[in-house]
């Protein structure tokens, strides 16, 4: 999966799955998380997207290694 | 001159002040929030005049000057006056930034205000107009926001200065301490002879990144004139707020967690709050004598009336009320829309344990292993999802009936 971006904010505008292009519809809710800084840190910014076909997902940024991710439990 | 910092050193006694006139003048201390380590957590210049400092405990402050008068924080008062002058700046710009490190200092962008505001000496006056004089504020203006905080550090009470030449001149005269470090890297800039911002501007930055990093670099930036920060107007974001005042003041849990739930009805009653969920709130008490109390509850994920009543019930039970509350409010902030939970359904047990055990027998005899995993919770108020449940290997064998 790939996702693609928009803006300085980088807020996700499409999902990239299996060669097919999702647009993101609208983006429902978007929080961040800092923790674990004692061990391996995680900073993670979490999407809560709508795509265009009313199916929701959630993406998060992990700002560790620039790359994106699907939460998908 | 695109940037001013309205500066109010010791806001948080200053702010006291503007409640209690008389206090003007007078050695004041601010002392720790409720529960905390009794030390001095600011002083004003009448106070440190006599010794005190921060972190220097309450008991010494009595000893050293028994006129000095400890007060308590009062968050509430503070947020209420910040959001006052927040709002009055913004009727001349737009773009105001709190600073959230120092309370009491706000960049103003006077970037296409010169029409407006006029030159920059007098935008500083009308900034300086916008603040009550009693807390004492000062207006830096120069051509960044560091620059501009320096200026305004450099200020007298009540006064004005605006950078007019290079702004690296202007602060190469500036205590190393100016720069936005933690105590210890100021420290290893002074361990090495380094005591203004003009002698760190002088060094080559590829030493500096070298020996200090990134940090030591932005530093270096600084000092020499470049700050590419740009000032971000306070986020808006939309809240719901009820407030109850109290018929008596009350001293008990039970009165509280009545208060509580009937704000959360209220809230949730409101348009702005129909089926949508929240993700903070924050509960607010107005003390007896003018104090006040507050306490902050983040939704591990968000959520509806029940969950924001049960989130703040467990940090009322935990905590001690330092006062009679006169009013209590209730603000619901972080709004989302609401979604659903798909929720196991009661008594959906798994495939009969023996089913399990031959599919088990299968899956071992075609890849040596088990493949077969049970859900369990590891930690389930985890804020990272994945740490809230594990795998473990599951032998139906050994763990019949389950």
């Amino acid at each position: 999966m790939t996702v693609l971006t928009r803006g300085p904010e980088e807020l996700p505008a499409a999902l990239v799955e299996r060669g097919r292009r999702r647009p993101v519809a609208r983006i429902q809710d978007g929080w961040r998380i800092d923790d674990e800084w004692w061990r391996d840190p995680i900073n993670r910014r979490y999407y809560r997207v709508m795509l265009d076909d009313g199916s929701l997902r959630t993406l998060y940024h992990n700002l560790a290694d620039d790359r994106w991710y699907e939460q998908s439990y | 001159m695109p940037i001013a910092c309205v500066s109010i050193p010791h806001f948080a006694l200053r702010v006291a002040v503007l409640d209690r006139p008389e206090l003007d003048g007078a050695p004041l201390v601010l002392g720790p929030p409720a529960g905390g380590r009794p030390v001095v957590a600011d002083a004003t210049p009448e106070a440190i005049a006599r010794g005190i400092r921060a972190g220097l405990g309450l008991r010494e402050v009595t000893a050293l000057c028994p006129e000095a008068t400890i007060l308590p924080p009062h968050p509430l008062r503070e947020a209420a006056a910040l959001d006052r002058i927040v709002a009055a700046l913004e009727g001349l710009s737009p773009l105001i930034e709190p600073d959230p490190e120092r309370p009491g200092n706000l960049y103003v962008d006077l970037l296409g205000l010169e029409k407006h505001l006029g030159p920059p000496r007098a935008a500083a006056a009308r900034l300086l107009a916008t603040v009550p004089p009693v807390l004492r504020p000062r207006v830096g203006v120069a051509p960044t926001p560091f620059a501009a905080r320096v200026a305004a550090s450099r200020a007298a009470p009540g006064g004005t200065l605006t950078v007019d030449g290079e702004t690296a001149e202007f602060l190469a005269s500036s205590p190393i301490a100016s720069l936005p470090l933690p105590p210890d890297a100021l420290r290893r800039f002074e361990r090495l002879g380094l005591r203004t911002l003009g002698d760190l501007a002088a060094l080559p930055a590829a030493a500096v990144q070298a020996r200090f990093g990134p940090s030591g670099r932005r530093a270096w930036a600084l000092a020499s004139g470049h700050d590419d920060a740009r000032i971000h107007p306070r986020p808006r974001p939309e809240s719901v707020t009820e407030t109850l005042a109290m018929p008596e003041p009350a001293t008990s849990l039970e009165t509280m967690l009545i208060a509580l739930t009937r704000l959360a009805l209220r809230a949730f009653e409101r348009p702005a709050l129909t089926e949508r969920h929240v993700r903070q709130a924050r509960l607010r008490a107005a003390l007896e004598g003018g104090r006040s109390w507050e306490q902050l509850a983040t939704l591990r994920e968000p959520g509806g009336q029940w969950r924001v009543v049960q989130a703040l019930t467990y940090r009322l039970q935990a905590a001690t009320l330092p006062g009679p509350v006169e009013a209590v409010t209730l603000e619901l902030s972080g709004l989302v829309d609401a979604t659903g939970r798909q929720e196991s359904l009661p008594g959906l047990r798994s495939r009969r344990p023996r089913q399990l055990a031959e599919a088990g027998r299968e899956l071992r005899q075609r890849y040596g292993t088990s493949t077969l995993f049970r859900v369990v919770e590891v930690e389930p108020w985890s804020r990272i999802p994945e740490r809230r449940r594990a795998l473990m290997p599951y032998d139906p064998s050994t763990n019949r009936g389950r």
